[in-house]
């Protein structure tokens, strides 16, 4: 079986909300392949961080089931604790949980819980260190002493440490500058390279889930109102705009061309695309560029 | 000629570090901005901005230079009441700065201090959260806001202030892009129709590209100063003080090489998408 990852008429309630009030989950059906990178959209309120939540079992559904690795998570509490290795969750601003004396104590806090060995502990730190490319020197600092963007890669290091077979990324860029969000991007297309890990990014900024994702599952009310490709999901731009999402500029581009009366299709969300598109409509209307 | 309602003069502001090791973040800054003006600030993080933000209304004093808020000298400790009462900042995180359980008693927190009549506060509160378009939660609780709607609330505190300016120092940056838009569709309304001068630091080129005015900073100083236009045809510079330039003017840039006859001065999708609509109309006209 290749999905790491399989839900099944998944309910949530949060416990002491009024019964009258819809429930944060409600019937979400997901499977997350092995290796691919699918993003998460859906705005605030939406149910995306109840959902991973689920994943790693901090909360427990309140119907329906959810399989890591072909194993329900829930069957007892080896399987729970088992769960919360496989599946690494990195909330949003995560440099706000760091806590140690050095930075590289805090990188190992994970692993250190996992019951690994000195040795093992120390090749992990040294290896989720470089992945998200912070500097060796600055492994002896106080994660205190680092600016914004090392501590975040920071505190992502240390959910990477633990090696987990899925990472959860809550919105990894949020209040960074254009360089800092640039330096992340790249640490997720880097640490999926040379992990071929699963990831799962939860994202408001759409260039980054075009730029980066396979597929996406968008949260509508509690509910995977929809789950496809990238093209199939921003093919529908309409229908995102409707539930208060956003599209990529480009795509908001090509829908006004669109309702201009430009002979252009949906589910541009590329420049590249977008480039290739009036080409292809400037040499069909004949004429000469 | 009315003096400008925030002027920076050579104005220098170095941190002293922790272990006494001396950490300049603003360089001899200078530049003016005149009342009714929306200017927006860029440069990465470290760049000086936020440091700029403080040196506004005297919640820092410049180490060198001075800082005039309508001619009044931020460095002269009596002047300021005064000048706060012209200048307000919305900070960053939504969550750091209501203090009152209800909505409309933070909004009143500020007028209440400058010893405003009950009457007149209650006026103002209502006036404040009107025009910010949070009339309707002003008995709400803060904690029951979304993020958006708190930065508005933020705001609607500094308008009750009857405040000349508002400086957002990055007020957008933790918002979803529903809060951003409610945050920046009522910035600009404040702007055009009640005339409260702008300075508006962020990180988002497309909130930039709305200012008036561009103002970008690099290591403590004043790399660029345009009109959007301006500004964002210097990709170079943009590029070498770590930004980018907004995605519709990088999408015109691309087609450009195909298209040489697309105007050099897109920077919003309606630009972009009028530009290529002219562009086929005119080749479908000529094709018949």
């Amino acid at each position: 079986m290749s999905s790491v990852i399989e839900c099944d008429k998944l309910c949530f309630r949060y416990p002491n909300t009024a019964k009258t009030a819809p429930p944060a989950l409600e019937q979400v059906k997901l499977t997350v392949e092995r290796g691919e990178l699918l993003a998460i959209i859906g705005h605030t309120g939406s149910g995306k961080s109840t959902l991973v939540q689920q994943l790693n079992a901090l909360l427990k559904p309140t119907q329906g089931t959810v399989f890591v690795d072909g194993k329900n998570i829930w069957e007892n509490k080896k399987t729970v604790r088992e769960a919360r290795f496989l599946v690494g969750l990195c909330f949003q601003y995560p440099e706000y949980q760091l806590f140690e004396e050095t930075v590289e104590k805090d990188i190992a806090f994970g692993p250190k819980n996992m019951g690994l060995e000195a040795d093992e502990i120390k090749r992990r730190v040294c290896r989720a260190a470089e992945l998200v490319g912070l500097d060796k020197l600055l492994l002896k600092k106080s994660p205190f002493d680092l600016s914004g963007g090392e501590k975040r890669r920071a505190a992502i290091a240390g959910v990477m440490a633990m090696e987990p077979q899925v990472i959860v990324f809550d919105e990894p860029t949020a209040g960074l500058d254009p360089r800092g969000k640039e330096h992340i991007l790249q640490m997720l297309l880097r640490c999926r390279a040379e992990t071929k890990r699963t990831i799962l990014l939860i994202s408001h900024n759409m260039e980054d889930v075009a730029r980066l994702a396979d597929r996406v599952l968008v949260m509508h009310q509690g509910k995977a109102a929809m789950h496809g490709t990238v093209e199939q999901i921003f093919a529908r731009a309409e229908e995102l705009t409707e539930m208060g999402l956003t599209v990529p500029c480009v795509t908001r581009i090509f829908l006004a061309l669109r309702r201009m009366g430009l002979a252009v299709p949906p589910g541009i969300f590329t420049l590249e695309q977008g480039l290739r598109e009036l080409l292809r409509l400037a040499a069909e209307s004949g004429c000469a560029l | 000629m009315p003096s400008p309602l925030i002027e920076f003069q050579n104005v220098s502001f170095t941190y002293g570090g922790e272990e006494g090791e001396p950490v300049p973040a603003v360089r001899e800054l200078s530049f003016a901005v005149p009342r009714g003006e929306f200017v927006a600030v860029l440069g990465h993080n470290g760049s000086g901005k936020s440091t700029a933000a403080k040196l506004c209304n005297g919640l820092l004093l410049p180490t060198e230079g001075k800082v005039l808020v309508d001619g009044l000298d931020t460095a002269d400790e009596a002047q300021l009441f005064d000048i706060r009462r012209r200048v307000g900042i919305v900070f960053q995180n939504p969550d750091n700065q209501i203090i009152a359980a209800i909505i409309e008693d933070d909004v009143a927190f500020g007028p209440e201090n400058l010893n405003v009549p009950p009457a007149e506060i209650r006026t103002r509160v209502d006036e404040a959260l009107k025009a910010v378009g949070m009339f309707e939660h002003r008995l709400a609780e803060p904690h029951k806001l979304s993020g958006g709607q708190k930065q508005r609330v933020a705001i609607a505190g500094i308008l009750a202030m009857r405040n000349d300016a508002i400086v957002f120092d990055e007020a957008t940056a933790m918002l979803d892009p529903r809060g951003r838009r409610e945050v920046m569709d009522a910035v600009l309304r404040l702007n055009r129709e009640q005339g409260i001068t702008v300075l508006f630091i962020t990180h988002f080129m497309e909130e930039a590209v709305l200012a008036d005015r561009v103002l970008v900073m690099d290591e403590g100083r004043l790399l660029l100063d345009g009109t959007p236009q301006a500004v964002f045809a210097q990709q170079n510079a943009l590029r070498a003080a770590g930004l980018e330039l907004p995605i519709p003017a990088l999408f015109a840039q691309k087609l450009r090489a195909h298209f040489p006859a697309l105007p050099e001065d897109i920077l919003t999708e309606e630009d972009c998408a009028r530009a290529i609509f002219r562009l086929f109309a005119q080749k479908g006209g000529n094709a018949q």
